[in-house]
């Protein structure tokens, strides 16, 4: 009762005295202002930063600061009324994207004592008169204190503007007291761009950092620089001396998402800064992002990339074991649509829900400190906040070097158990053991570790910092001399290295793929590599590779960071010197890389292995593999294998029971729909009639690629060849290009063969497709057919006609009944074998590949039934005959005594000894030798007189009794016809006019004015002919030619059985002449044991004894 | 003041791609349609909330001018562009007012609109925007394939919400297509009545005004008859409105008439009568939602609860006269919260999300338990034509249900129209 008398009391004295007039209460008072760092050394006036930092903040930082972002004084008063004026330094009203109540206005709260804050309307009750404003709060009645203490008030000061003078009025008689910054406040100090300033809430209590600061009841120092957050060196050295701030929050992407190069490096050095000062959790933020991603996602982006940039930043805080620093993402602030004005700022609506992410994330900071000396904290909570940063070094997996991820999961169970423990309060004996368990378990993992293996690796980015490739894994590839990432899933190759185990112990990592290495898939980015990279370079197991080590950028002298691994670095030497200088053209700005994470990654794909040991070949490996290739398809010849047309493999189809169809599809058109076809068409013999797949998305799409199944049933086959038959009514739904897979199951496929540009006849017959090993069922899945109509994974498909057949040995296989090609193949079967192993070890010589090459030839000459006394005989033949020739010479004597045609009757074909296939009419042949060179033998010389000749003019004398195996012709020119003389003839042989020889061509018979008769050069025929054959293919004049040849004109023309002149060269040297004979005697033995492939070791032996016997002579 | 040198630079170079490249679609020219028009036969194309015609049964000039601004009113089109721009004439200085930004007062601002009606995507003009004459505001690096996949996409376009515009012309990106959408004959909008509120202050843009959060909630054309500092239940204005055949009306002027509580009953009542005596529509009445500093404003709070105590009553009587297809939304409806205002009275975007919100449940309430709609037609039928009254649901030109099952002498609404009782 006493009380409330008192209160009364009071009531009526502060109601009584409006009628006095207001006591103002200046807020230019020491020790008042909170928001406010440096207080002591700012002294008076209403700013953020203190002179100190004009030198070293940029200046648009150091004007922003002269806003009042964040101030405000705190006051009790018994009044109903509460006046404000205040005078601003700017102009109330310059901005579009904010009303005056946040630029200019002041903002009041109030509440009880202990009690939450409260806002206080000011009912639109303010003026703003040039720079001076005005704020009355009338008719204020707070429900009583339980002890009758005054209610406490919140004034904020104006956002976007300064204020040189601040002054809070009451009615006279009324209590009033400024409320103390505490001695040992720590604030919270918030470091951003125009968001954190404050822009475009409604009024300076509803920007976040008034928000967070009422209901996390803490002191907020503002330090928000509208379009000026660029985490400048200044700008954190300012920050690093609030030493007694409780949380720094760093929120500054909006702004410095224009540079994103300077984001990693920025944040780097200012969380050191500010650590080395300061214990207190610090808190990263990204961009909130713009709440019209939908429509204009490219605007965004320029977020996510500053996003990804911090991140980047806080991955690499946390591996370097900087404590208590966390993350704000964007996902965690969640802007709605509703919450911007325009496109960059916040709303009512985006303040608060900011301010709610804030507060969720802050009271966890508070509930989980993360300092190295874990506060008050039992022991095994600091032992779980050091094992979780611990953790955080580790690469689990399993790729070398990386722990088994048996050990994460492992350790994970046993921090939730403690983290429980602790939470419930429950730790006791039991927690002694968790201890322990968790001690161990982090010693199995410093040491365990998987071991490496032999084999090929990419080096792989565990990180996902590239610029537009968030989330997934990267891997290097060269191009040129340059190293450039892609996507892992998306590389053909890949920049790989071989890594072997070296007899001391260490590890040889040797880059194996070269600049061939290109992928033209990356995504530019393009660094410059050292060509000493990592080059046969050999490492320490253990120590010197690791899961994870680092790349630095030297070009900007980033440091090295002390106990990180990086690969052949025991000197210090740059791993990978990277120049900036192309790095991006989309970010000029950008002169830092940072720091990236890497790992060894195996390579299973076997397509890039395959494409990895191609290009590590050797020229020599690629060409032995060449000829195991022409090996491979002698053999094939070898064992001539082919279908057998009586051994069909499909022989059921029948639609109705799956029991008696060995044909299957995964996606055959469902019967009575728009167009089907049954399997059994198929086997019809009728393209006309046709199986047929989806080709209607009515009726499905497929997943796979279409196929055609057949299963073999009780004969596998291991080759074979298919047989396709056209859809005559569905032609453009023909096979074309078809992958093959086998499968003894029916589950387990292993692709066999790609067929591509299979041809579109009607029908044809595949080639022969080995499989390697015996398989029941065969799998077609078509890829492309000639229309390409895609429905699900791949193209419709139509077929005629379907046929399998398996491959056999042909029964007349040579090396059936052949025991010489029998051997040959085996032989070169056992050298292919070592051949493989030659090119799996990368050793190919010339001189194997020679060696190989021969052995491959003697099977395609055992297969052409050659021997190899065959061949020798024949090389032996062709050098009897040079010998002999050199012994002789080709010149001969035409010997009156050898004429060998005396018969030219041109009335009687029976006692003619000639014949020309080309005479012209009434020539006569008896011209040739009635020894008058004025009457002659024309050949067809005007085509209206008789019938073209197919080919050339010719000759031909019948020997008759008196075949020749050597001849010699005279020729008499005839002087009428100066330009029909022979020039170059082409002389045959035959025995039986029908099959004919080629001996030889004669050129440059003479054929000028000057020339009566001439006598060639013997024609070494090497057997006896009855039938000589003389072609004419060049006259004087070749002129007119008439069918195939020129017409020719003879005056004589006689024919001698050669006799070897008596000058030859060699016949005067003794024994000559009798050796050269012997070998010539022999030698149409040779000639035919070599055509019958028959000869033997002796008759080898004979005829290369004649030889020798004749080249000795001859030779001395 | 490097900030505001950017943003000259970003404003100089939007208006230079005005100039260049752009395709211009005058909407002040016919060929367009405004939405959000009660009259739209009568307003001329114009961006006006109510025609010349109705300006004699108004006789209040205060309110008149109000209703030439341009809150609430929205053209739609449907364009393939990647790049809108937008240029506009207002029809006063874009000078703010003290508790409203630039762009709530002045700006206009731009949704993408499924085709469906219920999905809606903001774009923001990213600082690209003037307020100089003509105004700008600029849109760009659009996808409109991420609408719902079309390369082509509808747009609305909200007009400013505290000033008039004389002149509006689009400009997509050349080669675009671009064509503006009609307003469907048969489309029954919602008519909201009220204060400052209902406007759209203080929401920083026009997009943010609860009517219109909650015209896109429901895909539906809200005829805005918001008249900040001027919704005082005058007679004229509810002659007005009953010409208008809404799905509902919604009577939300009390933070207005608080002031003058002794009126309220007296002219909801009247007002009601003057709507249903032309239609019996469902009519919505709605509190005010109170002081948001009421706890240490007691005073202040009172005045909201007198006049909405004096908003019950009106619905008493009203139910008591037979009125049906009546509806009432309590303060504790609304919920708003005390940081959900900018000058307590004006609610901000955050108060504004909370409006809609309970608007949107309200109205879904109504549309589950209104009456069968009967609207006065002007033909009379003679009697010889009324079936079995008994099975007829009846009205009396008033639009109350009448029961019983002896009607005396006069004029009937039965089965929508207008029949003879004589006894």
């Amino acid at each position: 009762m006493r009380k409330l008398i008192i209160l009364l009391a009071l009531i009526v004295n502060c109601q009584l005295s409006i009628v006095n007039g207001q006591t103002w209460h200046d807020a230019n008072q020491g020790g008042i202002l909170f928001g406010q760092g440096w207080t002591s050394e700012i002294g008076s006036t209403y700013q953020r930063f203190p002179a100190s930092a004009q030198s070293k903040v940029p200046s648009g930082v150091w004007n922003l600061s002269k806003n009042t972002a964040g101030l405000n004084v705190r006051f009790t008063t018994n009044a109903k009324t509460i006046y404000v004026k205040y005078t601003l330094t700017g102009s109330a009203l310059s901005y579009h994207n904010m009303p005056v109540t946040l630029q200019s206005g002041v903002d009041l709260y109030w509440r009880q004592q202990g009690g939450q804050w409260h806002w206080v309307s000011q009912q639109k009750k303010f003026s703003f008169n040039g720079q001076n404003a005005t704020y009355t709060y009338s008719d204020l009645s707070p429900a009583s204190s339980d002890d009758g203490s005054d209610p406490e008030y919140m004034l904020y000061f104006p956002m976007y503007n300064g204020v040189s003078a601040m002054s809070v009025g009451v009615d006279q008689g009324c209590t009033f007291e400024y409320v103390s910054v505490p001695a040992d406040d720590k604030p919270i100090v918030a470091y951003g761009t125009s968001i954190c300033q404050g822009c475009s809430a409604s009024r300076p209590g509803m920007a976040w950092t008034s928000i967070i600061s009422r209901e996390l009841e803490s002191n907020v120092i503002n330090l928000g620089f509208s379009g000026s957050a660029f985490m400048e060196s200044g700008v954190f050295d300012m920050l690093a001396e609030l030493k007694q701030a409780k949380l720094f929050i760093i929120d500054a992407i909006p702004n410095i998402k224009s540079s994103p190069g300077s984001i990693v490096n920025s944040t780097l050095s200012g969380v050191k800064k500010l650590r080395a000062v300061s214990d207190a959790p610090i808190l990263l933020v990204e961009s909130f992002g713009n709440s019209d991603k939908v429509m204009s996602p490219s605007e965004d982006n320029i977020d996510s990339k500053g996003n990804a940039k911090l991140k980047e930043a806080f991955e690499e805080i946390e591996y370097e074991g900087i404590r208590n620093v966390f993350y704000l993402t964007e996902e965690e602030i969640g802007a709605t649509e509703d919450a911007m004005i325009e496109g960059t700022h916040p709303n009512d609506i985006g303040m608060r829900e900011y301010a709610d992410a804030y507060i969720e994330k802050i009271n966890y900071i508070i509930a989980n400190p993360d300092t190295a000396n874990g506060g008050e904290g039992l022991p095994i909570d600091t032992l779980v906040r050091e094992t979780r940063h611990e953790l955080k070094k580790w690469h689990f997996g399993s790729n070398p070097g990386e722990t088994p991820e048996t050990l994460k999961v492992k350790i994970d169970q046993l921090l939730t158990a403690a983290q429980e423990a602790i939470d419930s309060h429950s730790c006791d004996a039991q927690c002694e053991g968790l201890m322990a368990d968790i001690r161990s378990t982090m010693e199995e993992i410093r040491t365990t570790r998987n071991p490496m293996e032999e084999g090929y690796y990419y080096i792989v980015s565990a990180f996902d910092g590239f610029y537009d490739t968030k989330g997934y894994e990267m891997a290097m590839y060269t191009k040129g001399t340059a190293l450039n990432w892609a996507k892992l899933d998306s590389l053909s190759t890949a920049y790989v290295y071989k890594i072997t185990e070296q007899a001391d112990g260490n590890w040889a990592i040797q880059n194996c793929a070269t600049a061939t290495y290109i992928n033209t898939a990356g995504n530019g980015q393009s660094l410059t590599m050292s060509n000493k990279l990592l080059t046969n370079q050999v490492i320490t197991p253990e120590t010197d590779w690791s899961a994870r080590f680092r790349i630095c950028n030297t070009a900007n002298s980033l440091p090295y960071i002390p106990n990180s691994n990086y690969f052949g670095s025991a000197d210090g030497a740059d791993v990978f010197n990277m120049s900036t200088s192309s790095y991006s053209a989309t970010d000029p700005t950008s002169q830092a890389y940072g720091w990236y994470t890497w790992y060894l990654r195996a390579v299973t794909d076997t397509d890039v292995l395959d494409e990895i040991l191609r290009t590590m070949k050797t020229e020599e490996t690629i060409e032995l593999e060449a000829a195991i290739a022409e090996a491979e398809e002698v053999i094939d010849m070898a064992m001539a294998l082919q279908a057998d047309e009586n051994t069909k493999l499909i022989t059921e189809a029948n639609d109705n029971d799956p029991a008696h169809c060995q044909f299957s599809s995964n996606a055959k058109m469902p019967e009575n729909t728009r167009v089907w076809g049954y399997y059994r068409n198929l086997l019809d013999g009728d393209r006309s009639t046709f199986f047929i797949t989806i080709h209607d998305r009515t009726y499905g799409e497929p997943t796979e690629p279409h196929y055609l199944q057949v299963d073999l049933r009780d004969n596998p086959v291991d080759a074979f060849i298919f047989r396709y038959g056209r859809s005559s009514s569905w032609p453009t739904f023909s096979w074309k290009d078809v992958t093959v897979l086998a499968s003894n199951d029916g589950e387990q496929w292993t692709e066999i063969t790609e067929l591509s540009g299979l041809p579109s006849s009607d029908t044809y017959d595949s080639p022969i497709i080995k499989l390697g090993k015996t398989y029941r069922h065969l799998r077609f899945s078509v890829n492309a057919t000639e229309g390409n109509l895609k429905i699900g994974a791949g193209p419709a498909f139509a077929i005629g006609e379907f046929q399998m057949y398996p491959v056999v040995s042909a029964d007349d296989a040579p090396f059936l009944t052949n025991t010489t090609v029998n051997i040959k193949t085996r032989a070169l079967q056992t050298a292919m074998i070592e051949a493989a192993q030659i090119v799996e070890a990368n050793t190919a010589t010339a001189d194997y590949i020679a060696l190989f090459r021969r052995v491959t030839k003697d099977v395609v000459d055992a297969i052409n039934g050659e021997t190899s006394e065959s061949i020798a005989l024949d090389s032996l033949i062709t050098a009897a005959e040079q010998a002999y020739l050199l012994a002789y010479g080709d010149d001969a004597v035409a010997d009156d005594s050898q004429k060998l045609v005396t018969e030219a009757d041109d009335n009687d074909p029976e006692h003619c000894q000639y014949f020309c296939n080309c005479p012209y009419p009434n020539n006569k042949y008896a011209n040739l030798i009635d020894g008058n060179l004025n009457s002659y033998f024309f050949s067809l010389h005007n085509k209206n007189h008789g019938t073209p000749p197919e080919g050339y003019h010719f000759l031909q004398v019948d020997l008759k009794d008196n075949a020749a195996d050597a001849i010699v012709f005279r020729y008499g020119r005839n002087p009428s016809w100066p330009t029909f003389p022979w020039k170059t003839v082409d002389v045959y042989a035959s025995n039986d006019s029908v099959n004919w020889n080629y001996i030889e061509r004669l050129t440059d018979l003479p054929t000028g004015t000057d020339v009566t008769y001439y006598d060639s050069k013997a024609i070494i025929m090497w057997q006896t002919y009855r039938y000589v054959r003389f072609e004419v293919a060049e006259t004087a004049s070749n002129s007119p030619i008439i069918g195939g040849g020129p017409a020719f004109c003879i005056g004589e023309f006689q024919v001698y059985r050669a006799k070897p002149s008596d000058t030859a060269p060699y016949t005067t040297v003794t024994g000559v002449a009798q050796a050269a004979d012997a070998l010539y005697a022999a030698l149409p033995q040779a000639r035919a044991k070599r055509q019958d492939k028959t000869a033997t070791a002796d008759d080898v032996s004979q005829i290369r004894l004649l030889l020798d016997n004749l080249n000795n002579l001859l030779n001395n | 003041m490097k900030k505001l040198i950017i943003l000259l630079i970003l404003t100089v170079s939007g208006q230079w791609s005005m100039v260049n490249g752009q395709t211009w679609h005058d909407a002040s020219e016919g060929g367009f349609h405004i939405f959000g028009q009660g009259w739209p036969q009568l307003s001329q194309k114009k961006f006006q909330r109510l025609p010349i015609t109705e300006k004699s049964k108004l006789n209040n000039v205060a309110l008149w001018n109000a209703s030439q601004l341009s809150a609430g009113l929205y053209v739609r089109f449907r364009t393939d562009a990647t790049s809108i721009s937008v240029r506009f004439t207002l029809t006063k200085q874009a000078v703010q007012h003290y508790n409203i930004s630039s762009f709530g007062q002045s700006g206009v601002d731009l949704y993408a609109r499924s085709d469906d009606g219920k999905t809606f995507h903001w774009l923001g003009n990213h600082l690209n925007y003037g307020f100089g004459t003509p105004a700008t505001a600029n849109f760009r690096n659009i996808v409109p394939q991420n609408m719902e996949g079309n390369k082509e996409c509808e747009y609305m376009l909200y007009m400013p919400n505290f000033n008039g515009v004389s002149k509006l012309e689009v400009g997509v990106n050349e080669g675009a297509s671009f064509q503006y959408i009609e307003v469907p004959e048969d489309d029954e909008p919602i008519v909201v009545y009220g204060s400052s509120a209902v406007q759209g202050s203080s929401a920083s843009r026009p997009g943010n005004s609860w009517a219109n959060m909650l015209g896109r909630e429901l895909d539906a054309q809200i005829v805005n008859m918001g008249f900040a500092d001027n919704a005082k239940l005058d007679e004229g204005i509810f002659k007005v409105m009953a010409n208008l055949k809404p799905r509902v009306f919604i009577i939300d002027a009390m933070p207005d008439m608080k002031t003058m509580p002794q009126l309220i009953k007296e002219r909801v009542v009247a007002g009601v009568k003057i709507l249903q005596a032309m239609t019996n529509r469902p009519v919505l009445l709605v509190e005010s939602p109170g002081a948001p500093d009421r706890l240490i404003r007691p005073g202040q709070d009172e005045l909201h609860t007198k006049a909405n105590e004096q908003l019950r009553e009106a619905y008493d009587q009203l139910t008591q006269d037979g009125y049906t297809n009546l509806f009432y939304m309590t303060q504790e409806e609304l919920g708003l919260n005390e940081e959900d205002f900018l000058d307590g009275i004006n609610p901000s975007d955050l108060g504004m999300k909370h409006y809609a919100a309970a608007y949107a449940k309200k109205l879904a309430y109504i549309e589950e338990n209104k009456d069968p709609i009967i609207d006065a037609v002007e033909a009379i039928e003679d009697k010889s034509q009324a079936a079995d009254l008994k099975s007829q649901t009846i009205y009396d030109l008033q639009g109350r249900k009448v029961t019983g099952t002896q009607l005396s002498e006069g004029l009937y609404i039965i089965n929508g129209k207008k029949i003879v009782i004589e006894k």
